[in-house]
């Protein structure tokens, strides 16, 4: 037996609530092509043991059959907000466990990089040589010659560890993970209001509208789907805007078919017609954002700081907390007090208030959120216009009629949507999908649905948006770093690196390049130079996936030496995949820590074999979760069994290697930390409070409490649960700002690479919403969202139209898998065999493609090979390819396991522009279409029956073969 | 009497095919073989106003089973219950039955048993024990509604009753599994 099982006592514990209701019969053989000899039925080593799926963002409520140390059924817990529901996904998981490809023991690479041949060694020595090589490259180029990486959804604890190590060794590029599809939000919401509501947080279950923005009901977290429908049967109206007649676009009552990458239009035309309407939330605007507050506008001279105004902008010797607005209630100069940190002499009670000249207190002061024909205000002899009087500026041109040119869209169709939002709202709620993030302006609309959210009226309401997740403990996983960096546990290292930031950045150039932005006035494209905000990745500048690749195969800014890589495969998920395989080449030294033998791994130096998720501890809670329970519940992940071989969890393996990298990692172990997150704070109420994770372990699942049921329905704002800060003054919280390592083109008095020098201003934190953001003014975006065409469509390269007729949009998610996960289960292949291509059935007839042919898809860039869908539900000019796509049943020798012949993202370039503040590229483009004479790629599997190479291997297999010579990929063909 | 029955609710269907795995798990379904397929009916209809739905398909479970009729070893059996199964003991593998099928849904697997056939079995070794079977337990959509036929109070009989349904073509087979669509035009599994 190759399997070392340990019982742990937590395992009796958690089987004996659940065994009785479970079906125990064996299914051993539905995992393994030969059932292995006295497994069925006869064992009375049988647990049901509960635990959570993480085969998406879902994080479903699942019990796994252990017979004998060995999974062998899946089955859903209805105790849950899963309700008992699962996708394929999960019922694959034992296919994954015991899949042939799967890495059991760490591997030193032998022969040439990307031949496949491997040597078994020990952990002591993988550990060793990884210590003196990265040591080595950190003493003689640097530690900013080291990147780092990891893959999404793996966890938010793992991420946090693998982070840490490697922030705290002065490691700064990353090929980054979220900011393709997620950060741009995350970010945006941080910085305009201090938490997160649009791919979470949304309360589809009290809502009378429900507006989905390209997002698939089955992508991840299905039981999503259950809420909408249910919130449909209720009469509630659910709006798709997909270019795509997707799952959710068939179920919604209205769809609207935009143009790929023009949202930023139809949502200007939400915000315009939100406006104009008497629902609009003025009073949110008035009394919650920073709407009121007069803007130092930059006047064609040069005058003017172009920031929000304070009282220190005015006048000689003024106080740079106090921000002026007028109050119509008693006509006067009135001014805000952000100073809650007391250190500007109108902290504590007056902290948060409106203030006369005086810094008497206005109790019943009305701000004006409009100047008299919003032409401005005189004050001391200078005009001021508010930030709303810009807004309203802004938006006004963005009609109806104009959304329906830059959308393509039926005006008509634009309006009843509208229409149904508005009348739906304060009971609308929104969503999102990753879709519109994959834009070089992704930060700019996540603004823009920032402020269609709030002037709705949808903040926080019942049926809108419950603004973030309450972890049921009050700490969420970042606390992980933030605890010891709160104690002054930051290494010098890592200190070093964020003072030297501006030098040791991967993004150090980047910005400065030619976009297409719409002048408002005309809705006329014009060029523009982008600007930079120095691209941040969770509050640190540290790079992002086309810079890093300069970085790692060109030596742009610097040449990158080192690289550690944790669950992640850039060359597929990444754009420019074959200059990222030419970059793998060239470093020094390449630690790849996974579950399985994957493209970018045939190139790293060792690889260390990580547990599956079910084989280890996780505090976990549902990433897609929406409205009460699911925002509110944490619930465990714990192992089905003991990783199998020598494998380890991705958290252990970053605990042991900062032992010999001598980083201090504050945490003694991943134990720790979970006992610090369940137990929660003080304040906490003591039945949401475990004593710790082995108590958690125990209960299941933790549910917390709705800040609205604690304080009387009030939303979260009002309560002063927003702050952050825990001064628990009403308002938002945008402490965020200003206080990174690393945004240094945001500090006051640096020079950016263009020249300009930042002038001084304060860093506030004044508890409004911002709906004009000073914030992202400063990161580079502008204070209000602008339309920008993306860099590749039919509109900015009318160059490229006559040899690439097509639209080109990539990565519309597949129910069968997890970006690049599941191609090796035979299961998932089974449902959906092959790469998928959708074209219109009419474009198809012209081109002479018939369904199932295999397909170039060709963009100025490079090709890819994809079959043929023939479908109504895209438009006729319109094709979309699937993305993540490799065929692990190829050799490595054999273009890395196929990572190149149906990849969609070596079709774009990765030359810029990026969205200046998040670095997200453009992955959508130009293509044309045509018959490969070649049919489908070599070597891969073309039936099921071919996919049996990929079926789970035996007890006896996986004993038998302890992988000294690697891992044994065995391609059909040899089969 | 009790007369088992599945009712598929397509407007709460999502084309997920955790039916069709789960189903590989639960029945320890072969590699090339599936008991419930889903299909994808559409988009039909003048972009954009098109209309789609998911269709899962598997044994029918009739009420004049043509695959009882022409089994000539008796292993194709309909129970009082109204659930159709093969004793594999009895099959001989000889496929009249796929032939018979008017739907598909019926496979010959070499693999097993020497050699027989394959189908939904409604999960008969679960709901025998007062289970669901294993798709209707874990579908995503809740889409999936088995109970007795007879009982008015039944939530299969409820879902039916509410619903507007549709049948898979009869050619005198009299198909019981019911499929409720009220959000699109049904087209069967054109």
């Amino acid at each position: 037996m190759a399997l070392q099982l340990s019982r742990r006592d937590f395992i009796k514990a958690s089987a004996v609530a659940s065994a009785s209701a479970m079906v125990l019969g064996s299914a051993d053989a539905a995992f393994a092509e030969v059932p292995a000899e006295g497994d069925a039925g006869a064992s009375d080593d049988v647990k049901v043991i509960p635990s959570a799926c993480r085969q998406c963002y879902g994080r479903c409520a699942l019990f796994g059959t252990v017979e004998d140390g060995r999974l062998t059924k899946i089955e859903g817990n209805p105790d849950l907000f899963s309700e008992g529901t699962l996708c394929g996904r999960a019922f694959a998981i034992p296919q994954e466990l015991y899949n042939p490809t799967r890495i059991r023991y760490p591997q030193r690479r032998v022969g040439e990089k990307g031949s496949g041949q491997w040597r078994r060694i020990s952990w002591d020595d993988a550990y060793a040589e990884a210590a003196e090589q990265f040591k080595r490259i950190g003493n003689e180029y640097g530690w900013h010659t080291i990147a780092h990486q990891y893959g999404t959804g793996r966890d938010m604890l793992q991420f946090q560890a693998i982070n840490k190590l490697w922030l705290e060794l002065g490691s700064t590029a990353t090929f980054g993970v979220g900011n393709l599809c997620w950060v741009g939000s995350y970010f945006t919401s941080q910085r305009l209001y201090g938490d997160e509501t649009q791919y979470t947080g949304w309360d589809g279950n009290n809502a009378d509208c429900i507006l989905i923005w390209c997002r698939q009901e089955r992508s991840r977290g299905y039981y999503d789907w259950l809420t909408v429908k249910r919130a449909q049967e209720r009469g509630a109206q659910v709006i798709c805007v997909d270019p795509r007649f997707t799952c959710t676009a068939s179920k919604a009552d209205q769809w609207l078919p935009i143009r790929p990458g023009s949202d930023m239009a139809l949502v200007l035309a939400f915000i315009n017609e939100i406006i104009k309407s008497d629902k609009c939330d003025t009073d949110f605007a008035r009394y919650w954002t920073n709407a009121p507050f007069f803007i130092d506008e930059k006047d064609a001279d040069g005058n003017g700081t172009g920031y929000q105004l304070r009282q220190s902008l005015m006048q000689e010797g003024g106080n740079e907390e106090l921000y002026p607005a007028w109050d119509e209630a008693h006509d006067q100069l009135i001014f805000w007090s952000g100073d809650w940190q007391g250190k500007q002499g109108v902290g504590g009670p007056r902290a948060f208030q409106w203030l006369d000249v005086d810094g008497n207190i206005v109790e019943d002061a009305v701000p004006a959120l409009s100047t008299p024909d919003g032409k401005g205000r005189e004050i001391n002899g200078k005009t001021y216009r508010t930030a709303w009087d810009l807004l309203v500026e802004h938006v006004s041109p963005w009609t109806i009629q104009r959304a329906a040119e830059f959308c393509e869209l039926d005006e008509e169709r634009i309006a009843k949507a509208i229409q149904t939002y508005i009348d739906a709202s304060p009971h609308a709620c929104f969503t999102r999908g990753q879709k519109v993030e994959f834009s070089i302006n992704t930060s700019g609309i996540s603004q823009a649905f920032t402020i269609m959210m709030a002037l709705a009226g949808n903040f926080d309401t019942k049926g809108g948006q419950n603004i973030g997740r309450e972890p049921a403990t009050g700490y969420d996983s970042f606390m992980f770093d933030v605890v010891p960096n709160k104690e002054g546990r930051m290494g010098a290292l890592r200190k070093q690196t964020a003072m030297n930031i501006k030098k040791l950045s991967v993004c150090q150039n980047t910005g400065y390049q030619p976009i297409l932005q719409a002048d408002d006035a005309t809705g006329e494209l014009r060029e523009v130079t982008q600007n930079s905000g120095g691209q941040v990745i969770y509050g640190q500048q540290g790079g992002f996936g086309a810079v890093t690749t300069k970085a790692m195969a060109k030596g742009d800014p610097f040449q990158i030496h080192g690289y550690w890589q944790q669950t992640s495969e850039p060359i597929l998920s990444i754009e420019g995949g074959k200059e990222i395989i030419e970059g793998f080449k060239d470093l020094d030294f390449f630690v790849n820590v996974d579950i399985f033998m994957t493209p970018s791994g045939e190139l790293a130096d060792i690889i260390l074999p990580a547990a599956h998720p079910n084989e280890v501890d996780r505090v976990e809670w549902a990433h897609s979760g929406h409205g009460y329970p699911t925002s509110h519940t944490y619930l465990i992940r714990q192992p089905f069994h003991e990783p199998l071989g020598e494998a380890k969890d991705d958290m252990d393996i970053c605990f042991e290697f900062a032992k010999y990298m001598d980083v201090d990692m504050y945490w003694k172990d991943k134990y720790e930390f979970f006992d610090y997150m369940v137990k929660g704070p003080e304040t906490l109420p003591p039945q949401l409070s475990c004593a710790s994770f082995e108590d958690f372990r125990n209960r299941v699942s933790v549910t917390g409490v709705q800040m609205t049921d604690v304080r009387g329905g009030q939303p979260k704002y009002k309560t002063g649960f927003m702050r952050k800060t825990s001064d628990f003054r009403p308002g938002f919280n945008t402490m965020y700002r200003g206080n990174k390592m690393g945004s240094v083109y945001r500090f006051p008095g640096t020079t950016t690479p263009d020249g300009k020098v930042i002038p001084a201003h304060p860093q506030s934190d004044n508890g409004k919403m911002e709906l004009w953001s000073e914030d992202l003014l400063l990161y580079g975006n502008g204070p209000l969202p602008m339309y920008i065409e993306p860099p590749i469509t039919k509109i900015s390269r009318e160059d490229l139209i006559e040899e690439y007729p097509f639209t080109l949009i990539t990565g519309g998610r597949s129910h069968a898998f997890f970006h690049t996960e599941y191609r090796n289960s035979p299961w998932m292949r089974e449902v959906h065999m092959f790469p998928t291509m959708d074209i219109n059935p009419e474009t198809a007839e012209k081109l002479g493609i018939q369904q199932d042919d295999w397909c170039w898809i060709e963009t100025y860039v490079d090709r890819i090979r994809q079959r043929a869908n023939l479908t109504n539900a895209i438009k006729p000019d319109t094709i979309h390819v699937e993305h993540d796509w490799w065929f692990p049943e190829r050799a490595a020798t054999d273009d890395l396991h196929g990572a190149l012949d149906a990849n969609c993202n070596i079709l774009f370039e990765n030359n810029g522009p990026y969205d200046p503040a998040v670095g997200t590229d453009n992955f959508g483009g130009l293509c044309k279409v045509y018959v490969a004479k070649e049919g489908a790629p070599d070597n891969i599997c073309m039936t099921s029956e071919d996919l049996r190479v990929f079926l789970p291997l035996t007890r006896e297999q996986l004993a038998e073969d302890e992988q000294a010579e690697g891992v044994t990929v065995t391609t059909w063909k040899e089969a | 009497m009790i007369r088992h029955t599945m009712a598929i609710d397509l407007d709460s269907c999502i084309g997920c095919h955790s039916c069709a795995v789960v189903c590989k798990q639960e029945n320890n379904v072969g590699l090339g073989t599936f008991y419930s397929k889903v299909l994808t009916i559409g988009p039909n209809g003048t972009y954009p106003d098109l209309e789609m739905y998911y269709l899962p398909v598997a044994c029918q479970h009739c009420e004049n089973p043509q695959c009882v009729s022409v089994c000539p070893t008796g292993a194709s059996y309909k129970r009082d219950d109204g659930v159709v199964l093969v004793d594999h003991s009895k099959c001989v593998g000889c496929q009249y039955c796929v032939m018979a099928c008017p739907y598909g849904v019926r496979t010959y697997d070499e693999a097993k048993d020497k050699g027989v056939i394959e189908k939904c079995t409604l999960c008969a070794h679960l709901i025998d024990d007062g289970k669901d079977p294993a798709c209707v337990r874990h579908c995503p959509g809740q889409a999936r509604i088995f109970g007795d036929a007879d009982d008015p109070e039944s939530k299969v009989s409820k879902m039916i009753a509410a619903k507007t349904t549709h049948k898979l073509t009869d050619v005198g087979n009299k198909p019981s599994v019911t499929f409720g669509l009220d959000k699109c035009e049904w087209k069967g599994g054109e």
